[in-house]
């Protein structure tokens, strides 16, 4: 499963890592965030979160049974996930994304991103 | 209207086999003011939950073999992925637990009226299958439901024990609600 995205998510480690050089990284105003949402009692815990291009969004689920976000368009989509397994979403965009768990649709969650994208605060 | 009854028909015979045991003996809450020893103890308890699960499995695996109706096997991928998933977690305790779950009357009792369920689905084919389908998924799940937290988790006494039935029971909920939806959408094939 190879989305565009993920290779943006490499560029933009490297830049974070400073391998293009360290005038580059000295720009990013502010570091990437690691946001967790935990999946518990059938529900998306946050159900709503906002978060800033370059973040990660990780999902954790805490239940018996295996769930499995997915954006609704289809465009992001966890592998099943297990008790106590995660699935960690670089977030590349910016836009209100509405998630659900496709083997329970009841399940429904939201990611705003908004801000300035990590990756076009570090191009030269 | 006749899958309505024969649906009856599998909750009456199923609340016999929760229930019955318990008429004699007074409801689970008198019994432990009443007597010392439970309707059931923690081995027949994990025996009885283990044995309907699988039974659930069973009527999912068919569901797939038979059906062709997309609700009815999307609701049945989910019965296998969800009660596997439980019953994988009840086996992990009892290993850690180092016990042997208890056969007991109601666990065959069970087993042999799911068998008799099992035969009649396979006479059974397109609305026919789905409207029986999902008709008796709805009985089992809200007997399941009701069991577990009228009968079992008043009686159960280890604390493991309690908690994967209480976390179990927030699934046997959620499919309860997914079985009303299929059931309501087959009555209207
Ligand atoms: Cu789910």
């Amino acid at each position: 499963m190879t989305y565009p995205h993920i290779h943006k998510l490499v560029l933009v480690g490297l830049l974070m890592m400073g391998v293009f050089g360290g005038e580059v990284v000295a720009q990013t105003t502010s570091l990437p965030q690691r946001h967790v949402v935990k999946i518990q009692d059938f529900a998306f815990q946050p159900p709503q979160i906002t978060v800033a291009p370059g973040d990660t969004v990780v999902w954790v689920n805490k239940d018996f049974v295996p769930h499995f976000v997915s954006l609704a368009n289809g465009r992001w989509q966890s592998d099943v996930l297990e008790e106590d397994k995660t699935w960690e979403l670089l977030v590349d965009e910016t836009g209100s994304f509405h998630y659900v768990c496709i083997f329970h649709p009841e399940m429904a969650g939201e990611v705003t991103a908004h801000g300035h994208s990590a990756l076009s605060l570090n191009q030269p | 209207m006749k899958n309505l009854l024969k649906s009856f028909t599998y909750v009456a015979l199923a609340g016999t086999i929760f229930f019955g045991g318990m008429v004699t003996t007074g409801c689970a809450a008198d019994n432990m003011m009443k007597q010392d020893k439970p309707a059931f103890n923690d081995l027949e308890i994990a025996h009885i939950a283990y044995t309907a699960g699988a039974l659930d499995i069973r009527y999912a695996h068919l569901a797939l073999a038979l059906s062709k109706n997309p609700e009815v096997l999307k609701f049945a991928q989910l019965m296998i992925r969800d009660h596997t998933a439980i019953n994988n977690k009840a086996l992990a305790l009892v290993k850690k637990l180092n016990i042997t779950p208890q056969d007991n009357a109601m666990s065959q009792q069970l087993v042999k009226g799911g068998e008799d369920i099992l035969k009649e689905f396979s006479q059974l084919r397109g609305n026919a299958f789905a409207k029986r389908y999902a008709a008796n998924e709805l009985g089992y799940h809200k007997l399941v439901v009701k069991t577990i937290d009228e009968t079992f988790l008043p009686i159960a006494q280890n604390e493991n024990l309690k908690a994967l039935l209480r976390g179990a029971n927030k699934t046997f909920k959620v499919h309860q609600g997914h079985a009303e939806t299929m059931n309501s959408n087959a009555e209207k094939l």
